[in-house]
């Protein structure tokens, strides 16, 4: 994918395509939106080199879908069945059987089916997050948006979270976009990474790549990883080569045998 | 003698619970999702009533007047439905003064205090429900700092904010404390505890206490912060580790001196 706007002077930036790719810096959660179509884009998106500029929102559904970084409740229904079932209507999603895929969109973030009958008020922060993540999936979409995903959830959630967005990259080939400003979990769980600046894009490329090598992130004083701070800071003092590890474990047993 | 204290608090889920904080402390509470900690806010704040289990000041706290409660206990809740009801930020920051029965005086100079601690001097005039996350976070603090309560309580202010906004709000929250403030804060990251330099760390889950004591004591038990869904701060997690393979001697904070230590 690939998005050019003039909205934010004269950003442009492409996204690859089955991949998990993060966004960070300032003005990520609006360009998020711009590519949502909520907020007014002036440029263009492409889908595979064809370009998409006017088409309407319930057509986007079934490409695009963001997850907000808080759940908003659009339509007043406090119900989680009630209000799926008003969610495939009002997009005019295609779904046959619609008992059968809400389930199916259940039990692929390993939410009990028993939940659908409460209301959201019953369920805590990082369950809504997997409804909302639940939400997501009905349409099926090529290109899944998550604004700042982690945010509620503790390590545990997070690992679940990102073992389910794994899966969807791995098996069914979604691509899958996270604007976070959390630099530890990008390095951990991105492939790809694009760094906005001031509203334009700083630079662009793999996620270990731009946080270990790029100048522009050391001289814009961009916040890196802790990891990767201490195996550069290794590297600049003492010489001494540690390989770009991503768990604190194996940065362990590498300093062990250079020590 | 204690400013405040938890005797016995049977509330689901915490059970046979117990709590004493000391005047002008800076306690910090530790927990991963659904460990209590904003309900052990609550409780404090007298926001859920329990028979006479809160104590404040030798009298438990359902003997005080509302009215006195609200004016020495604040509670900040960290929760993101947040909603200002006054046009700009300095309105709102009026407002409670006024409430209170301060004079124009002391109100003025109050706002001017408060403006210089909290650098808001840019956003004074500016409507607090535009503002980003970070200014939010910092204009309701000052709501509750600005009558300058004897306990503060906070539900997990730094929840949204990045590493050097989580920074500057801690060290307010320092600040306040070396002017006699005692502070009780709940945290979904062990970052905090290091970076605030709390005088206590308890670590919550599901309603228990399952550690407690200074910071470093309690950030040695890797295996167990672990076990409760907390991730160790880097620097933590990596000296706690080289301490196994016996290359290190105790937790190094520095990287720096870190790598010096490693590598002589």
């Amino acid at each position: 994918m690939r998005v050019c706007s003039k909205e934010l002077s004269n950003l442009s930036f492409t996204i690859p395509s089955g991949t998990i790719t993060g966004i960070t810096g300032h003005g990520k959660s609006a360009v998020l939106q711009m590519i949502d179509l909520l907020l007014p884009l002036r440029g263009s998106i492409y889908f595979d080199d064809k370009k998409k500029t006017s088409y309407n929102v319930n057509q986007l559904r079934q490409e695009v879908v963001l997850v907000p970084e808080t759940f908003v409740n659009q339509f007043l229904i406090d119900n989680i069945y009630t209000y799926f079932m008003y969610y495939i209507t009002y997009y005019q999603l295609k779904i046959d059987n619609a008992r059968k895929k809400i389930e199916g969109a259940f039990k692929i973030v390993g939410l009990d089916i028993s939940n659908l009958e409460k209301t959201f008020y019953q369920l805590s922060d990082s369950d809504i997050k997997l409804v909302q993540l639940a939400l997501a999936f009905l349409s099926n979409p090529k290109v899944i948006l998550l604004d700042e995903p982690f945010i509620n959830l503790d390590v545990k959630q997070e690992k679940k979270v990102v073992r389910i967005l794994e899966k969807l990259q791995d098996k069914f080939h979604k691509t899958i976009v996270i604007a976070s400003s959390n630099s530890n979990c990008l390095y951990e769980y991105t492939k790809h990474l694009i760094v906005l600046d001031e509203g334009t894009v700083l630079t662009e490329g793999p996620t270990e790549t731009i946080y270990f090598e790029d100048p522009k992130i050391i001289s814009r004083h961009i916040e890196r990883p802790e990891i990767v701070e201490f195996i550069d800071l290794v590297e600049r003092k003492k010489g001494i080569k540690l390989i770009h590890r991503k768990d604190v474990r194996d940065v362990i047993k590498d300093i062990y045998r250079n020590v | 003698m204690n400013s405040m204290r938890i005797d016995d608090l049977n509330l689901v889920p915490f059970q046979h619970f117990n709590l004493c904080v000391p005047p002008h402390s800076f306690i910090m509470i530790a927990g991963s999702n659904r460990s209590g900690k904003t309900q052990l806010i609550k409780i404090l704040g007298g926001l859920i009533p329990t028979d006479t289990t809160v104590v404040f000041h030798k009298a438990y706290l359902e003997s005080y007047a509302t009215q006195e409660v609200y004016q020495k206990i604040h509670v900040f809740l960290g929760n993101d439905k947040w909603h200002f009801i006054f046009k700009t930020v300095e309105e709102e920051l009026r407002f409670p003064l006024e409430n209170l029965g301060f004079s124009t005086k002391e109100i003025n100079k109050k706002l001017t205090d408060i403006m210089t601690i909290f650098s808001l001097d840019k956003v004074m005039r500016l409507d607090p429900n535009h503002l980003n996350k970070y200014l939010k976070v910092k204009v309701l603090l000052a709501l509750q700092l600005i009558s300058e309560p004897e306990v503060l309580l906070l539900d997990d202010p730094t929840k949204m904010l990045t590493k050097q906004q989580r920074q500057e709000i801690l060290a307010l929250l320092n600040y306040y404390q070396t002017k006699g403030m005692t502070i009780i804060m709940t945290t979904s990251t062990l970052d905090d505890a290091l970076t605030a330099k709390a005088s206590k760390l308890y670590i919550l889950h599901k309603g228990k206490i399952v550690l407690e004591g200074g910071i470093y004591d309690v950030l040695k038990e890797d295996s167990l912060l672990s076990k409760v869904g907390l991730r160790l701060p880097f620097m933590v997690d990596l000296s706690v580790k080289l301490k196994y393979y016996n290359l290190i001697d105790d937790i190094v904070l520095d990287p720096e001196s870190l790598v010096n230590q490693l590598w002589k």
